[in-house]
């Protein structure tokens, strides 16, 4: 691709400029810029042009952002061209000229997929970047790998490994403490660690919790000892505090007796008494205050007549009073309203005399008049617009008919319509023919790919549909059949393992056994058992029957003569007897056991060597079983002259040889669909032909022949692609001629339609403003107007009658509400006076309103008196039924009284004083008794008094206080060692509380869980980076072996143009670890490594690896425009003159735009490549 | 026939930790330490206050090897609350128990009932005319269907199966005690309460057969409300069964596209929405999040150059929107490029060249394989506990490698890609 003009239209400090680039392939176009002219923006430009305006722009200062714009024409590889216009925004920014949207996919495909970070990186040098490369370079540590991957993708990827590296080692080293992963791992071990020991264990517990139930049982054993102890002192104490109180009760019961028999009246019987008296003291005294009080009340009612008749007439009084306001207001208005009258009659005495004629209009005829007046003005509009209407339509049509005829005759275009109409329906033939082709060849390589990788056979696609192959069916079943004899293999090899133990075991207790050597008699045990009961015998005689054995000892002992054994020789000897006779009895015992085991072990072994005789059977029928097994699977593969693997391995041969025919299916069907479409085109191309031919004699008016699709190009298009292009303009071309005449020919009818229209109204409208005069003059007659009024005069008369007649009507209203006052004043006045004469006879001689006041004040007074005379009526009621009440409860207290005296037998109430007396006295004795019963009860510890005497009655009261203080003793002795105990349980308690941790052992590990996390977080993190520098270095170097020849070779070659020949060629030198870098050869055969570089050369050295690797990009992809951005600004002429021709070079590959502000550079392009080759825009 | 009410619960594993959960700052640690125990405190709460008739403990009691026999006495504790209440509790015990050390040594008070190992017994609740039939674990694994000689069941009584067992198999539950549930339901019970799958699973309806799964998720796989199941019998009849979440830490994991998103602060924006929600739906619970963003977004490159600091940025935003409510797990960056890799693939470039190499890597096993040695010296360091468990690491795995592969690409091509950081290049710095 290649940019043929670039319209900055709205950018940076650009407006509406245009570089328009028409210079030949191999010509380099120079930018040429002071500072600030723009050159930074032109270099934006293209980005934003290609691929979208950035977000954030520093090109929007003199164009706002909405307003951004610029434009191009791109000419791709094939010479098709596509002018594009690119706006700012979110979407559809990519647009054509016209304004219609181009999708970016046209674009994308314009330039080869490029993405816009990787055209940047790849197509565009400075000379910043440039000098930072070089030196990156010749700074050292860089291999050569890892130079020419870098110049092949213009990145520092040394940088990236070191930094891939440097954040692995971040993360972790082997030996290492601090980088987190390494901090990880050490906080997990750690707080797993402290988890393991926050951990309590079962046993612990156990251990702790026995120790605590042995204490809690020795407490409790004390306790109860202490206890009955403190029993036995508590009751001595009790029994010796009980001694006294018995005493005490006896005298208590000797007064009781004392007292006799008297009534006993009840506990309240004395406040009863007391009560009732004073209640009827206080009686008397209220009754005697109210009987004066209901005197006092009645002499002070009396009546009053005259204050009776003003409350019985109240309302009528009050009512009037109302009215008084009111009637004093309508007088002081009938003053102004008399002065109103008197004005308004003159006036209309004034209107009257200037129209005589007023009054005399009958009613209806001024409505009529005033509605005709408004039809006037709307009548004569109606008409001028009708009359303009119908000439404007006349002339319309003439013209609409001039044009039709000058369209004349159109073509048929059925044939022509329905070929193209059948090429759209298939949608984009070439592309699906493109898409075909495509896949047909993704799947020959992908077959290809499938064959080379099936391996055990070798042959073309052609012959491995045919190939002859076991199904899968017969692999399951030989793969079953091998599976088989591996396990009857292995299982042999297993059970001869277990044989091969189990003959060991046998052979070893076999030895044993002979080993173990000589089995004892039955004889020597009985001649040891004889021996052994002799020797007892003797023992027997000497201490049971206290014979003297001497000499059956020596015999038994065999002594010599003259030597007389001792006792402790036959002790010695009867012991020795009965352990020889056990031993005998032993070994007989055990050589029994041993024979019956030698018999077993001899039967195992028979058994074991028949075992092994099988074995050995099976193993020859497993490896012949095997033989012929291998031999008829080979025989299944013999068809396809193939040496098999095992069946389990070749099952996913199979797969892959299934694979491989899936494959070549889709591959013959990519073929059929390819053959199919050409032929369907090929249809389409005849039938668009014969429809071209159909119209090819009309040339519609208004269409140009010289819009390229003419019927000779179209008879010789060659392709489906410029045959439908050519129909589909003609079909257009002959659709709109059509459209055309079919709109003239209904915008015809619609104008005559309107003519017709308009001509009809004027007419109508005529008529009506006819028959609105006659109705005017009609409307007009009798009325004193002279002949030819206009309306605007009839309107002002009409005006006037009204002002008239409004006046008239005021003057009548006015006068009607004065003789209303007047009849009010008469009706107050009577009702007045008829008030005065029943109640207020002395108010006769005054006049209505003075009355009425006088009246109101009298009727206030009387309401008053009123009141207080309804107070004392209810207080006298109240009074007299106090009263009763009083006699009432007077009455019963009488009777109560009387019954007090009858229950203590009393005749008068100084008795009765008396016997309550008495009776207290009694009760008083009763119940200290009670309480001292309750006492000794109490303290003597039981249930009741007989049982307590009893209890007491064999003690010796003298004798107690030192067995109390005995008991004390014991007690207190006893107690001590009771807290020792519980202070004993108290500490193992608290040991068992001690362990029981809580949940700090989990809260532990929980703390561990978090620190795993964070290992397994650290170790994924740490792969990623490390595995990253890994495989990044791997590829870099097979990238270094794939490429390392052609691209050494021509930077080489630039690398000696770019120094001026001071360096003649680039070569490669390996370290002893066999790493590669670059060294440059002199032109004196010297070699130099980058190091030893000056600044400059550094820059050329990685100008013509960077130039070397962009030229083999460019016979692989897409060529886009190469920007160099001053390059040369540190280069000596001789240098940039040297540079400049490798960018001339460069532009014979793809498109050269050189941006620089020296103009000595541009004027070096211009010596160096001729005029012819060189294209300069300044800025 | 006698009504009432009980509640089934499984899978306790009490004090096992939560695993998978780095700690960073601002991470609210406390809450979450003791969540198995919080999780079990609240089912004996629930069982209080809704004042159950009994409790059902389907097996997996403790966490197999966890040997802190404080664990012990706080699952006493608990049962001494629900004895002071008169809440009978049934247990079997499942595979982790039978390998616990716990039970040996530990006395439950008299509410407790555990079911014998050696066969199925039956314990009958006669004043709710109630028969539970189960039968523990003798050993860790048992392979046997136990199911089989579970007793018959009592006529005209209300019968229940406590059963332990992984059903006919259940993805990431070892296959223990395995029965058809065909067979269950024609056993005749009315009931059947099993534990050990970890998810609630209804297997069969009247008669009932469920796992109320656990009662607190554990790791990013246990996602979800995780509770017990409260079953109200009428007239010998399940009349109504409600799942009941108890859980004290709800696990989430989401996946956020990020397609339409070109900035990371959008990301963070996206992101702060969806915690929102997730928050929300946690009912004032703690909440896991594990979150992994996927999507071709013009964010991958700033996204996968410095991970840590999005992660961080992910934390903090996270606090920001839900204070101490939420717990970032694990983030995830399996975001694309906006460039197309196809075409970057076919590219006859250095970097298509180091695209197709990584795809050949990709699609050779033993070429995978052959890059675990790379690992070796950390493989020397790693703790054995960080290659075992739910989230372990295995870096000698073929598809743990895979997944490397893909992270190292996504790494490398932005890396490649992006302009020199020392000069903005001829085009400028930003581009589109």
């Amino acid at each position: 691709m290649r940019i043929r003009r670039l319209d900055l239209q709205a950018f940076g400090p650009f407006t509406e400029r245009t570089l328009t680039m028409e210079a030949a392939p191999g010509s380099v176009q120079i930018l040429l810029g002071r500072n600030g002219a723009g050159k930074s923006s032109s270099l934006r430009a293209l980005s934003a042009l290609l691929f979208g305006f950035p977000h954030n722009t520093p090109d929007a200062w003199l164009h706002e952002n909405r307003k951004l714009r610029l434009g191009a024409l791109l000419e791709g590889d094939d010479g098709d061209t596509l002018e594009i216009v690119r706006n700012k925004g979110r979407k559809d920014t990519l647009r054509d000229p016209d304004g219609k949207v181009i999708p970016e996919a046209e674009l994308e495909q314009l330039l080869g997929g490029m993405h816009g970070e990787l055209y940047a990186t790849l197509f565009a040098l400075d000379h910043v970047r440039l000098r930072e490369a070089g030196q990156q370079l010749v700074s050292g540590g860089e291999d050569l790998g890892e130079s020419l991957f870098g110049a092949g993708m213009g990145r520092d990827v040394h940088q990236l490994l070191a930094r891939l590296r440097a954040n692995a080692d971040g993360l972790f080293l082997p030996r290492g403490k601090t980088p987190s992963l390494n901090a990880a791992i050490s906080a997990f071990k750690k707080a797993h660690a402290t988890a393991n020991k926050a951990q309590l264990q079962p046993a612990s517990w156990r251990r702790a919790k026995d120790e605590e139930a042995r204490l809690l049982s020795e407490r409790d054993e004390l306790g109860r000892s202490l206890k009955a102890l403190q029993k036995q002192r508590e009751r001595l104490v009790r029994l010796s505090q009980v001694l006294p109180l018995l005493a005490r009760f006896d005298e208590l019961k000797r007064q009781r007796s004392g007292l006799g028999d008297p009534i006993l009246l009840p506990a309240e019987a004395s406040a009863a008494r007391v009560a009732v008296m004073d209640r009827l003291r206080l009686g008397e005294a209220t009754l005697a205050q109210l009987d004066k009080r209901i005197d006092e009340l009645a002499a002070g009612l009396s009546d009053d007549a005259s204050r009776n008749e003003l409350l019985i007439h109240g309302d009528q009084i009050k009512a009037l009073f109302k009215r008084l306001g009111a009637q004093q207001e309508a007088s002081a208005d009938r003053v102004g309203l008399c002065a109103r009258i008197a004005a308004l009659r003159s006036e209309a005495q004034s209107a009257h005399a200037n129209n005589d004629s007023a009054g005399e209009m009958e009613p209806g005829r001024q409505p009529r008049l005033r509605k005709l007046i408004s039809q006037q003005q709307l009548l004569e509009e109606q008409l001028a617009s009708s009359s303009s209407a119908s000439l404007s339509a006349t002339s319309k049509l003439a013209r609409l008919t001039e044009q039709l005829d000058g369209l004349g005759e159109l073509p048929h275009d059925a044939t022509l319509r329905a070929a193209v109409h059948a090429v759209k329906a298939e949608g984009d033939l070439p592309r699906q023919q493109t898409e075909a082709a495509a896949r047909v060849t993704r799947c020959r390589a992908t077959a290809a790919e499938q064959l080379a990788r099936l391996g055990l056979w070798t042959g073309s696609l052609d012959d491995v549909q045919g190939l002859p192959c076991p199904t899968h069916e017969t692999v399951d079943r030989f793969d079953g059949r091998w599976l088989q004899l591996q396990r009857d293999e292995t299982a042999l090899d297993t059970s001869e393992q277990n044989l091969a133990l189990k003959q060991a075991r046998v052979d070893d207790e076999l030895a044993s056994l002979e080993k173990q050597g000589q089995v004892p008699s039955e004889e020597a045990l009985q001649a040891a058992r004889a021996r052994r009961d002799q020797g007892w015998a003797l023992v027997q005689r000497a201490w049971l029957d206290g014979q003297d054995i001497d000499r059956a000892l020596a015999a038994h002992l065999e002594s010599g003569p003259g030597r007389n054994p001792s006792h402790r020789e036959l002790a010695v000897d009867v012991g020795a007897g009965i352990e020889d006779s056990d031993q005998a009895a032993d070994r007989l015992r055990l050589s029994s056991e041993q024979g019956a085991l030698l018999a077993r072990l001899e039967e195992e072994h028979r058994e074991l060597a028949e075992q092994q005789a099988q074995h050995s059977e099976q193993r020859t029928a497993i490896t012949a079983a095997k033989e012929q097994l291998v031999a008829e699977w080979s025989e299944q593969w013999t068809p396809a002259s193939i040496k098999p693997l095992p069946p389990g391995e070749m099952r996913p041969w199979l797969e892959r040889l299934s694979g491989l025919r899936e494959a070549l299916d889709d591959l013959h069907q990519a073929e059929d669909a390819d053959g199919l479409l050409s032929e369907r085109m090929a249809q389409h191309v005849q039938q668009l032909r014969r429809g071209l031919a159909d119209v090819a004699d009309h040339d519609a008016p208004g269409a140009t022949r010289d819009d390229g699709h003419g019927v000779i190009e179209t008879a010789e298009a060659a392709d489906l692609a410029s045959c439908f292009e050519t129909a589909s303009a003609k079909l257009a071309n002959l659709e709109a001629t059509q459209e055309e005449a079919r709109r003239l020919g209904q915008r015809q009818e619609q104008l005559a339609d309107a003519l017709a229209l308009a001509q009809l109204t004027e007419k109508e409208n005529q008529a009506k403003l006819k028959l609105w005069q006659e109705n005017w003059s009609a409307a007009l007659n009798g009325l004193p107007l002279r002949e030819g009024v206009t309306t605007d005069e009839v309107e002002a008369f009409l005006d006037a009658q009204v002002a008239l007649a409004k006046q008239v009507q005021g003057l009548r209203d006015l006068t009607a509400r004065v003789a209303g006052i007047d009849q009010a004043q008469q009706r107050f006045e009577a009702d007045t006076f008829l008030l005065v004469e029943r109640c207020a006879a002395d108010l006769k001689d005054a006049d209505a309103e003075s009355a009425a006041e006088e009246l109101a004040k009298s009727l206030a007074a009387a309401e008053s008196a009123q009141v207080l005379r309804d107070r004392d009526d209810g207080l006298l009621v109240k009074c007299r039924e106090e009263r009763d009440e009083c006699e009432t409860r007077l009455a019963a207290d009488r009777v109560l009284r009387d019954d007090l005296l009858r229950s203590a037998n009393c005749q008068t109430v100084e008795e009765l004083i008396a016997a309550e007396e008495r009776s207290e006295l009694a009760r008083r004795l009763d119940g200290r008794l009670a309480e001292s019963r309750e006492e000794v009860v109490t303290v003597g510890g039981a249930t009741d008094l007989e049982s307590l005497r009893a209890d007491v009655a064999g003690l010796d009261p003298d004798a107690l206080p030192g067995d109390i203080e005995l008991l004390a003793q014991e007690v207190e002795q006893l107690s001590e060692k009771h807290g020792q105990a519980a202070q004993a349980v108290g500490a193992q308690t608290e040991v068992v509380k001690g362990l029981d941790q809580g949940a700090l052992a989990a809260e532990a590990a929980a703390v561990a869980e978090n620190e795993l996390a964070s290992v397994r977080q650290l170790t994924m993190a740490f792969a990623r980076q490390h595995l990253a520098a890994h495989l990044l270095e791997r590829e870099i170097q097979r990238y270094r072996q794939a490429n390392q020849g052609p691209l050494l070779d021509r930077a080489g070659q630039l690398f000696r143009r770019l120094t001026a020949e001071h360096f003649c060629d680039l070569t490669v030198a390996y370290d002893d670890d066999g790493k590669p870098s670059l060294v440059c050869i002199r032109d004196d055969e010297r070699e130099v490594d980058p190091p030893q570089l000056s600044e400059g050369e550094a820059d050329q050295l990685y100008l013509a690896l960077r130039i070397a690797s962009l030229e083999r990009h460019l016979q692989r992809n897409t060529p886009l425009p190469f920007v160099a951005d001053d390059l040369f600004v540190s280069f000596d002429d001789a240098r940039a003159e040297a540079g400049l021709e490798v960018l001339g070079d460069l532009a014979q590959q793809t498109q050269v735009i050189f941006f620089t502000h020296h103009a000595r550079l541009a004027e070096i392009a211009q010596q160096t490549l001729g005029p012819d080759r060189v294209e300069l825009f300044e800025l | 026939m006698t009504s009432f009410r009980f509640v089934h619960a499984a899978d306790i594993h009490l004090d096992s930790p939560l695993i998978g959960l780095e700690r960073y700052e601002g991470a609210p640690v406390e809450r979450l330490r003791i969540a198995t125990r919080d999780a079990f405190a609240n089912l004996v709460t629930l069982c209080c206050e809704q004042e159950v008739d009994f409790l059902l403990i389907a097996g997996d009691l403790y966490d197999g090897g966890w040997k802190d026999f404080n664990t012990g006495l706080f699952f006493a504790q608990q049962m001494h609350r629900l004895g002071s209440q008169q809440i009978p509790v049934f247990i079997v015990r499942g595979n982790h128990d039978a390998q616990s050390t716990m039970t040996k040594h530990l006395s439950l008070p008299a509410n407790v009932v555990q079911f014998d190992s050696s066969a199925a017994h039956t314990r009958r609740l006669d004043a709710l005319d109630v028969a539970i039939h189960g039968r523990s674990y003798a050993t860790r694994e048992v392979t046997d269907d136990l199911s089989i000689d579970y007793p018959e069941p009592l006529p005209g009584g209300f019968n229940i199966g406590l059963l332990h067992t992984s059903a006919d198999g259940r993805e990431g539950h070892e296959p223990y005690a395995p029965c058809h549930p065909e067979a269950l339901v024609a056993k005749g019970y009315d009931y059947w309460a099993l534990g050990h799958v970890h998810q609630r699973e209804v297997l069969h309806e009247n008669p009932w057969v469920l796992f109320p799964g656990n009662l607190q998720g554990r790791h990013a796989r246990e996602t979800g409300a995780k509770g017990c199941t409260v079953v109200d019998v009428v007239d010998g009849a399940v009349s109504h069964i409600e799942a009941v979440p108890l859980d004290v830490v709800r696990w989430s994991r989401r996946r956020i596209d990020l397609a339409d998103t070109s900035s990371c602060d959008a990301m963070l924006d996206l992101f702060a929405q969806v915690v929102t929600d997730e928050v929300a739906q946690a009912d004032d619970r703690l909440l896991a999040l594990r979150l992994e963003f996927h999507g071709s977004t013009a964010a991958h490159g700033e996204l996968v150059h410095d991970t840590e600091r999005w992660i961080n940025e992910i934390r903090q935003r996270a606090m920001e929107v839900a204070d101490d409510n939420v717990w970032i797990e694990k983030v995830r960056f399996r975001t694309r490029p906006v460039v197309s890799m196809k075409q970057l693939r076919e590219r006859e470039d250095p970097l298509g060249e180091l695209l197709r190499g990584l795809d050949d890597l990709r699609h050779d096993p033993q070429a995978v394989a052959d890059l675990a040695p790379v690992f070796d010296e950390l493989l020397q360091k790693l703790p054995h506990q960080a290659r075992s468990g739910p989230e372990s690491v295995d870096l000698s795995d073929g598809h743990t490698l895979c997944q490397l592969i893909d992270d190292v690409e996504s790494l490398l091509v932005p890396e490649l890609l992006a302009e020199n950081e020392g000069s903005g290049g001829p085009l400028g710095k930003e581009l589109p």
